[in-house]
């Protein structure tokens, strides 16, 4: 009778939670996603996840998925490192993750080879004519920056770049952007609040971005050394898009800006500034919400996407200058 | 004699061919010497640097030669990933 019992009330137990998982998954959200890096062309955004998929998004529209990258028998590519950067180069996909490769698929994600590189590159980016890597392991400004523009060949940018030598390898950590146009931006994640257009090179130019910072931040520009927690130094944006009429925009990243209670307050990828092709700052736009890209520009707004994907808009106002406050 | 010259000079030459072209992960491992940071800059909340070193600490336990060299930037390669992320979030 005992054991009849057990087995009734097991399979009424195991009858429940087949109903609680069915329930959970039917209601649940769909797993989140975040991206590592976005590719812009004038008309759509594609977004990358650490795990090889591609996102697509058009026009004010949010990122939805394209396509997984695959080998030829449909199976997910395997990654020894996760994907950490990607451009569309004429019709195949490229993909850099930290290797001394760039891994080549077809624009419908087909695994089709490799790229070599004279080094080890975590960022790729493309304009009309060629290909642009970063170095991981650069010594110096004249090492940071290579480019191809057969596909095969790199040359490091070394015109105009300082040979001096980086405090710390931390100074390869850089956003590369690239428009489709043909310039180029650079610049570091850590160090002062400098863009550097370095293609065409007769329009070569180190521009200064508005951004507001604390006095010990923005006395936080050079970095030493390999440290543990770089979020005190000045990060001064996240993100640069270059612009068809030869102007960029902006994405600030860290900020300390006084808040109500004249407190110094955190600002994290909230607002965007608009340069025009001579690097003056036209106008500044604030979020609602931290973002990580921008995506598009108008005359009007600017649409920034977090790096789950979530799309929001702001509209051009007066610019906001630079600013060092005290505590 | 002479083929002790012709040996000597052929690796003289190779050597000086060698110098040049030092790759950046050379470069990297002799200026920022790649060996686990000392004491580092742990007064922060990130764990960007302790996971770096315990990478460092696998590639010296289970690697030798050139794939410990390798294995060693791949770590560099994770602690970039890791405080792109604390610069970025």
């Amino acid at each position: 009778v005992t054991t009849s019992y057990f087995r009734q009330l097991t399979g009424r137990l195991g009858v429940a939670a087949a109903v609680v998982l069915a329930i959970t998954a039917a209601f649940s959200a769909p797993p989140a996603v975040t991206f590592v890096d976005v590719f812009r062309t004038p008309s759509m955004s594609y977004f990358l996840t650490p795990i090889g998929e591609i996102y697509v998004a058009a026009r004010g529209q949010s990122p939805k998925k394209l396509l997984v990258l695959h080998y030829a028998n449909n199976l997910p590519y395997r990654w020894p490192k996760n994907p950490a950067s990607f451009a569309q180069w004429r019709s195949e996909w490229l993909v850099a993750n930290g290797a001394n490769q760039l891994v080549r698929f077809t624009h419908d994600g087909m695994f089709t080879g490799f790229v070599e590189l004279p080094i080890r590159s975590p960022k790729v980016a493309v304009t009309n004519d060629a290909i642009w890597i970063t170095n991981l392991l650069a010594g110096n400004v004249a090492r940071q920056l290579w480019r191809s523009t057969d596909g095969h060949t790199f040359v490091a940018q070394t015109e105009g770049a300082s040979q001096a030598r980086f405090t710390s390898p931390a100074k390869n950590l850089l956003v590369l952007a690239a428009g489709a146009d043909g310039d180029v931006y650079v610049a570091a994640i850590i160090g002062p609040p400098l863009v550097r257009r370095v293609w065409p090179p007769n329009r070569r130019a180190e521009i200064r971005i508005a951004g507001s910072r604390s006095k010990m931040r923005a006395g936080m520009e050079e970095i030493y050394g390999v440290v543990d927690d770089v979020t005190d130094y000045s990060l001064p944006l996240r993100d640069l898009l270059p612009l068809p009429d030869g102007g960029f925009a902006v994405l600030r990243n860290r900020e300390d800006v006084r808040g109500s209670t004249g407190k110094l307050e955190l600002l994290k990828g909230r607002r965007a500034d608009c340069y025009d092709r001579a690097g003056h700052q036209l106008s500044t736009a604030v979020f609602a919400r931290s973002v990580h890209w921008l995506t598009e520009v108008t005359n009007t707004k600017v649409i920034g996407v977090s790096n789950a994907g979530d799309l929001v808009l702001a509209t051009w106002g007066k610019p906001i200058p630079e600013e060092i406050l005290s505590p | 004699m002479k083929q002790f010259k012709r040996l000597f000079l052929a690796f003289a030459v190779v050597t000086l061919l060698a110098i040049p072209c030092a790759a950046d992960d050379e470069v990297y491992n002799a200026d920022f010497n790649i060996a686990p940071p000392v004491g580092g800059d742990n007064s922060g909340n990130g764990n960007c640097l302790s996971a770096y070193n315990n990478c460092l600490y696998n590639c010296d336990a289970r690697t030798a030669g050139a794939t410990r060299m390798g294995c060693k930037v791949d770590c560099w390669f994770d602690y970039y990933g890791c405080i792109a992320n604390s610069a970025m979030g």
